[in-house]
């Protein structure tokens, strides 16, 4: 990753999924979210696994949504997740209900989530059983929502027909591990 | 579109409100759309999950990786020259020797978790000053954040300058500094007690090293917990 990069090119990179773009915004902001935590009484391990939480949520709402932060920067969006986690964090310690620290400049920003489903979570277990292939046709069409001409673009496979075959294939092996196990 | 593209487009937020609108009409009154759409949401729920959960590994493993193993290695090189140094000190100033082995114990540079050195934007003003200080030329640093400081009031950078004095053995210097920052309320408010109480160990003035102590105590600060009950003991 080479230094010059700026916010909006990261941007595209991380809507892209590209891991190692992410891992440089992971170690840019590390330091500066636990610095920025110290404000709330929450203890340093807690606030690490806060701060992955944070840029996974983040991360993920780049790839699923292609989001485009038209006002804020990467960083502004990132703390602002963040901090949402850690007030959930201190309210679930139930030490406080709500506390503003003064300087503290992000907006919090909540990220929707429902609790998954049980069938989700088996679901999720059976896919480390598929091939790597079928994985990652399966990855680009229901992680990343990629159209199948977008599919087509992107991998090997000769057409879209190509494409829908091999998906309905995959999911229908999937949907086989599923029921056995 | 089709029924497929309709809920893929749905799930990624790509509609426009009409067909947005139209998806959750469907949603209420069509049973066999509605089972499409919960085995679709079902395997992208079932894929963030398995994202995440890799990706948490690897952060982990970032975590663990060789660039903090540098820095515990040059913690300990930092600890033993300073050890070196403060027994130094010892000989030199015939110096209690219960006071200089116990700050000497006790004392470890404080690690630059302020600023990355090697980011990039608007983190390269400050970049000269903490790659010094990371590189211990603990005088350069000490200048670099010196002409920082006639331009920002950042307490964190003062806590810098000063633990760039105290990494020289400037303990009165450092001293002013410390009991500066201990005013008020910032990133490293605790850092900057702990360092004071030392200083205070140094000069032997134990009360008022306890007093730090206490008043770390009394925030119920994480830092250092260990160290902290032990010096107290000590002193």
């Amino acid at each position: 990753m080479k230094n010059t990069l700026n916010d909006n090119e990261l941007q595209t990179l991380l809507r892209a999924d590209d891991k190692k773009a992410l891992e440089e915004v992971y170690l840019s902001y590390k330091q500066e979210f636990l610095n920025y935590a110290k404000r709330y009484d929450i203890d340093a391990s807690d606030v690490l696994d806060i701060y992955q939480d944070a840029i996974i949520a983040m991360h993920q709402n780049f790839v699923t949504s292609q989001l485009e932060l038209q006002t804020s920067s990467i960083k502004t969006y990132l703390f602002g997740i963040g901090k949402n986690k850690l007030f959930k964090k201190l309210k679930e310690k139930q030490r406080i209900i709500r506390v503003e620290v003064k300087n503290d400049e992000y907006t919090e920003i909540k990220i929707e989530r429902d609790l998954p489903t049980k069938n989700q979570l088996v679901l999720a277990k059976r896919l480390s059983e598929l091939s790597e292939t079928c994985k990652t046709i399966l990855n680009l069409y229901y992680y990343r929502n990629l159209t199948i001409e977008e599919i087509v673009d992107l991998t090997h496979y000769k057409d879209a027909n190509t494409v829908r075959s091999h998906k309905s294939r995959c999911l229908k092996h999937l949907k086989t591990l599923f029921k056995v196990n | 579109m089709t029924t497929e593209q309709l809920i893929q487009n749905y799930i990624a937020n790509r509609l426009s409100e009409a067909d947005k609108a139209k998806v959750d009409h469907l949603l209420e009154t069509d049973s066999a759309f509605k089972n499409e759409f919960e085995a679709h949401k079902d395997m992208a729920v079932a894929f963030k999950i398995s994202e995440a959960e890799s990706l948490k590994k690897r952060f982990q493993e970032l975590d663990k990786g060789p660039k903090q193993q540098k820095l515990k290695i040059s913690s300990y090189l930092y600890l033993a020259v300073a050890s070196m140094v403060i027994l130094g000190f010892f000989y030199t100033f015939y110096s209690s020797p219960s006071s200089d082995q116990l700050y000497a114990s006790y004392f470890d540079i404080s690690p630059n978790t302020y600023q990355p050195v090697t980011r990039t934007a608007d983190s390269t003003k400050n970049n000269a000053a903490f790659v010094a200080y990371e590189n211990g030329n603990f005088t350069i640093a000490e200048n670099e954040f010196e002409t920082l400081l006639e331009t920002t009031n950042n307490p964190n950078l003062l806590y810098y300058y000063a633990s760039s004095l105290l990494n020289q053995s400037k303990f009165d210097l450092a001293l002013k500094q410390f009991e500066i920052l201990n005013q008020i309320d910032f990133d490293y408010t605790d850092e900057s007690l702990w360092y004071t109480a030392l200083i205070y160990v140094k000069n032997e003035d134990y009360d008022n090293a306890k007093a730090q102590l206490k008043r770390l105590n009394a925030k119920n600060s994480t830092f250092k917990t260990k160290e902290r009950k032990a010096l107290f003991e000590d002193l």
